[in-house]
């Protein structure tokens, strides 16, 4: 992969250290439907822009980041 | 093309070096120096391998690695370019199916049987014939070889690299870009494809030679500079990421390394190539690229043949018709296709030494069989045909720069109508080509522009440098700038368009381009994908300028003349290469070593190195049921959870309560992902207060560590955990008399009443401190003890000391999967899969029903009650039976699912196992379960675990 994140313990790694953990999603309410369950498991944004996101530093630190990432360019603004 | 030349300075062979090679079982005459296609080409080797769709004849044209027709296994190792290979000694080259004789080659008469859009036309309609000749197709292309298994397992390499400056291609305006950049304090990496620098210089005869001398020279001095040669940049990604891989030759351990260079700037300075020239039959063996025939003089000594015919249209052709016959080479003559011919000092030069001259002039064909013997000529106004004996062609429609690096860039290449040349435009600032790419032909000028480029990529980092771009600006201005290097392929009409190819990877020729328009596909994009021109090997670099242009002359009325988009790789990259750098190392329990001392045998199973048994599991697993046994069982995950919101996270992620859990007692949970999937199941004891430690599944440490860090993270609870599944390591002692063995090393009380089933102790054992688990996963009387890594093979033996003489054995993972079956216990991801919910996998019980909080729990409440979309079921069979773990669950032709684990109890005299099955009727008292297995379906009968001790009453001993 193309990109490096700069995990603020380990410094700028490869991105193959880390697992991705998908959008950041705001998971529904205890008595919310199945339709709204599947939607949020199921279902992203994926829109070619800026998005936050979730990478787990598996073999670095073991931190989970959030990231905002642009997913048409992997240009990193945020950690 | 036998014997050599004499010897020269441009030559790279080592002649006091001779070495031999193997072709096709032949032993073959070489030098240290030689590649394997040089050293083929000395032996007077013609056919190099047998084409994709028709399986003609094709040979090494361009001998730089472009072409893709010199393809080999070389020591086991398929598809290997034998002209970017070393020829080494004792080197085993054998050509990817029947050269001489190939049966398919037949194809080449049936071309009409392949319309243009094939593979679009062939599956599409009727249905049964593609069903029917599937098989027939499939083995029909040529040049594929036969996969057979290597003796050793290949090694790649990756290394990581982040120079301020990456220059791609080690010519003279690369080097000189290099040298500028480290003379301003940068850091370089430099990579180039052939095994040496030099670039086009290399086999300019003397003069070029001595420049290239000259530049590498002053390289040399830099040790800022590293320069990686048998490197290709094969791709660039966006942010700048450079894929250079290098082949490694000779001794090293490596096949190939993978360079992942992140430089901050870039020069690229890739150069140009030919363009082979389209006439019927262009591909016969003998028809060579200008370069090639320059690189077999110049670097290997080897004559392209005895009488030599040059066609093209620009003066570099005359030159290297000079060269030739510097070297004592024979030529039939040289067609020149432009209008107003061949510049007269050249001309007159070339007639000086008796050479014909044809202005006007294009070639309309090649005549021969299995190598060229001779050309046909047409006068561009259709007045005159010729033919002409030969035994070489080297032809050219014009030179093309290698631009594909600069797409990936973002660049795109625009065609100047007055260079017939494409040049870049919209490089981004840090990114600068340079040199042949560009068109410049003089020295001079390539050197000073790769000043500039350097001086430019630099600057826009924010170094200044100035000086050095003022110079080289001055140089620039005074030699020769852009020249006119032309590339206009010369189409004749008048010829057998069928038999032109355009693209050689695919065979696509130029009537099936024609074709192809006609049927409607007149966009380069989407010709190329109804063709599959430009689509092979070479990723286009034999045939895109000859594509665009056939598509811009058919249509005019498209304008400029496109490319079609180039994307990663620009050349085939081996798996091995992209694996590279991804050490995979199973992990090993403390007590791997010393089980394997005893007789286990070993296997690798997930992250782990397990030991499978000591020689016969069933003695192994009758002997935890009579007596006891030991068994390694330090894969478990184990954690400590600590905090003042341990409570908080245990909750979230177990289906059962933590609050109430009492000290000594053992809370078994499972876990669910958020979909409400069983995904783990383990043990939770508390250790004092807000603290806890926590087992999970074999193997599973990593990922529960990701997943409980994860609810950590989004609530930003304070609880913190450890991993403690290295440091501690677990022995599960099992058997009816596991209690004697213990007292044996224990003055603790260890009786029922003191130590009853699912509760837990720190215990003395033989002095080791342990944590003393009461579990009951093989249906006996058990302890787990965690004991600290650096005691466990300590305690093993002390166990196995005194355990022996009461009948205890040790046992490994196959005795332990009979017990658990025979008890009928489900493993989560081994009994069930990524889609079987917590109910589905008969774990429902453990769900607590008022927790709110638990993860997965929403959805587990939606769907409680619902019909199964699969479940867990348990069968057995009388006796031994040879079905295996993923044999199907049967019904008629209706597929139900599949046997998840089997085994032969010898306990119970049956083959007992689980399935993961669609619901069905026969899931019930006296049920058939039907297993496929090894084509013929095997009754087995529906049963209700445990198959042993239903009562559960041994474990509680
Ligand atoms: S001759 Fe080897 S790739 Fe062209
Ligand atoms: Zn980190």
């Amino acid at each position: 992969m193309a990109f490096l994140i700069n995990c603020p313990n380990c410094g700028h790694r490869n991105p193959y250290e880390f697992t991705f953990g998908g959008e950041c999603k705001q998971a529904p309410g205890q008595d919310a439907d199945m339709k709204a369950w599947c939607e949020y498991l199921f279902f992203y944004e994926n829109m070619p822009v800026f998005q936050d996101e979730w990478w787990y530093h598996a073999m670095g630190c073991g931190e989970w980041l959030k990231i905002r990432r642009n997913i048409a360019t992997h240009e990193i603004v945020e950690v | 093309m036998t014997g050599r030349l004499p010897e020269s300075p441009t030559q790279v062979l080592d002649r006091t070096r001779p070495l031999k090679i193997f072709f096709d079982g032949r032993p073959i005459d070489a030098f240290e120096g030689d590649t394997v296609a040089s050293a083929l080409l000395a032996a007077g080797a013609d056919t190099f391998s047998r084409s994709f769709k028709y399986h003609r004849r094709r040979s090494a044209s361009c001998l730089s690695g472009q072409c893709g027709r010199c393809t080999m296994n070389v020591d086991g190792r398929m598809h290997v370019k034998t002209c970017q290979t070393a020829a080494r000694d004792g080197m085993v080259v054998e050509p990817q199916g029947n050269l001489e004789r190939d049966t398919k080659a037949l194809a080449d008469s049936f071309s009409w049987a392949m319309p243009t859009g094939f593979y679009y036309k062939m599956f599409y309609k009727p249905r049964w014939f593609w069903k029917r000749v599937k098989e027939t197709i499939r083995a029909m292309p040529g040049n594929m070889g036969e996969v057979k298994p290597l003796a050793a397992r290949p090694q790649f390499d990756a290394v990581n690299l982040t120079p301020e400056l990456l220059v791609v291609g080690g010519g003279l305006a690369g080097m000189e870009a290099a040298i500028t950049a480290a003379q301003a304090g940068a850091r370089v990496v430099l990579a180039e494809t052939d095994p040496a620098l030099g670039g086009f210089e290399r086999f300019q005869g003397d003069a070029g030679h001595r420049r290239a001398e000259d530049s590498i020279r002053r390289l040399q001095q830099h040790g800022t500079i590293k320069v990686l040669t048998s490197t290709t940049v094969s791709a660039i990604y966006p942010d700048g990421l450079a894929v250079c891989v290098e082949s490694c030759g000779g001794d090293e351990k490596f096949v190939e390394r993978s360079h992942l260079v992140r430089p901050r700037a870039m020069v690229i300075a890739t150069g140009t190539g030919s363009m082979p020239m389209l006439f019927a039959h262009n591909d016969r063996p003998g028809v060579l690229l200008p370069e090639a025939a320059q690189r077999l003089i110049e670097l290997w000594g080897i004559e392209p043949g005895k009488k030599v015919l040059l066609a093209g249209g620009d003066d570099y052709l005359a030159r290297v018709a000079l060269q030739l016959l510097d070297k004592g080479v024979k030529l039939a003559g040289l067609v020149d296709f432009r209008a107003g011919g061949l510049d007269e000092g050249l001309g007159s030069k070339l007639s000086e030494q008796g050479v014909r001259v044809w202005n006007g002039y294009t070639l309309s064909g090649s005549r021969g069989s299995k190598r060229i013997e001779g050309a046909t000529l047409a006068a561009l106004d259709g007045s005159d045909t010729q033919t002409v004996p030969c035994d070489t062609i080297v032809a050219s429609s014009g030179r093309y720069p290698r631009h594909k690096l600069l797409g990936q860039i973002g660049a795109r290449m625009v065609y100047d109508p007055e260079l017939h040349f494409y040049l870049p435009d919209g490089l981004p600032a840090t990114h600068q080509a340079a040199g042949r790419l560009l068109g410049l032909e003089d020295p001079e000028a390539i050197m000073a522009q790769g000043r500039l480029a350097a001086a430019a990529a630099l600057q826009s980092l924010g170094l200044e440098l100035a000086a050095v771009e003022q110079d080289a600006r001055q140089q620039l201005d005074r030699a020769a700038a852009l020249q006119a290097v032309a590339l206009q392929p010369m189409l004749t009409e008048n010829k057998n368009k069928k038999k032109t190819f355009v693209c050689y990877c695919h065979d696509v020729s130029e009537a099936n381009i024609e074709q192809a328009m006609a049927e409607g596909w007149d966009n380069i994009e989407t010709c190329k994908r109804y063709t599959t021109a430009t689509q092979g090997a070479c990723q286009g670099a034999m045939c895109e300028a000859n594509f665009a242009h056939l598509m811009a002359r058919k249509r005019p009325e498209l304008g400029a003349r496109v490319l079609p988009t180039t994307r990663p790789p620009v050349a085939s990259i081996t798996l091995g290469a992209l694996a590279a750098g991804h050490h995979d190392h199973p992990q090993r329990s403390p007590l791997h070593q010393v089980q394997l001392e005893q007789g286990g045998q070993a296997a690798r199973m997930g992250a782990w190195m397990r030991v499978m048994d000591f020689g016969d599991q069933e003695a192994e697993s009758l002997a935890v049921h009579q007596a006891a046994g030991i068994c390694d069982v330090s894969m478990l995950g184990k954690f400590r959870v600590f905090g003042p919101d341990a409570e908080k996270l245990l909750n979230r992620v177990m289906t059962k309560k933590v609050d109430n859990l009492a000290a000594g007692k053992i809370l078994y949970y499972a876990a669910c992902n958020q979909g409400g999937i069983l995904i783990d199941d383990g043990v939770a004891l508390k250790m004092g207060d807000h603290d806890y430690f926590v087992t999970t599944t074999t193997g599973r440490a990593p990922v529960t560590e990701e997943w409980f860090s994860r609810w950590r993270r989004e609530e930003d609870w304070q609880v913190w955990m450890v991993n403690l599944t290295e440091t501690r390591a677990g022995i599960n002692l099992a058997g009816p008399r596991a209690r004697e063995v213990l007292a044996l090393l224990t003055d603790a009380d260890i009786s029922d009443t003191a130590l009853p089933f699912l509760n837990w102790a720190w215990l003395e054992i033989a002095g080791v401190s342990v944590i003393a688990m009461r579990m009951g996963f093989v249906g006996e009387l058990s302890y787990e003890l965690l004991c600290p890594s650096s005691q466990a093979v300590f305690l093993w033996n002390r166990m196995l000391e005194v355990g022996e003489p009461l009948g205890l054995r040790p046992f490994g993972l196959e005795a332990l999967n009979i017990c658990r079956l025979e008890k009928g216990h489900v493993v989560p991801n081994v009994d069930t899969d990524a889609f079987t919910t917590l109910f589905e996998s008969s774990f429902g019980w453990m769900l607590n029903r008022t927790k709110t909080e638990t993860v997965g729990k929403p959805i587990l409440d939606l769907i409680a009650g619902d019909e199964f979309t699969e479940q867990v079921i348990a069968f057995s069979i009388e006796g031994r039976s040879p079905v295996a773990d993923g044999s199907l669950v049967v019904n008629g032709p209706r597929q139900l699912g599949r046997v998840t684990s089997i085994r032969y109890s010898p306990l119970l005299g049956k083959t007992i196992g689980l399935a993961l099955v669609a619901p069905h009727e026969d899931w019930r008292e006296g049920g058939k379960v039907r297993l496929w297995f090894d084509g013929r379906e095997v009754e087995a009968d529906f049963a209700k675990p445990p198959f042993h001790d239903p009562a559960g009453e041994r474990m509680k001993m």
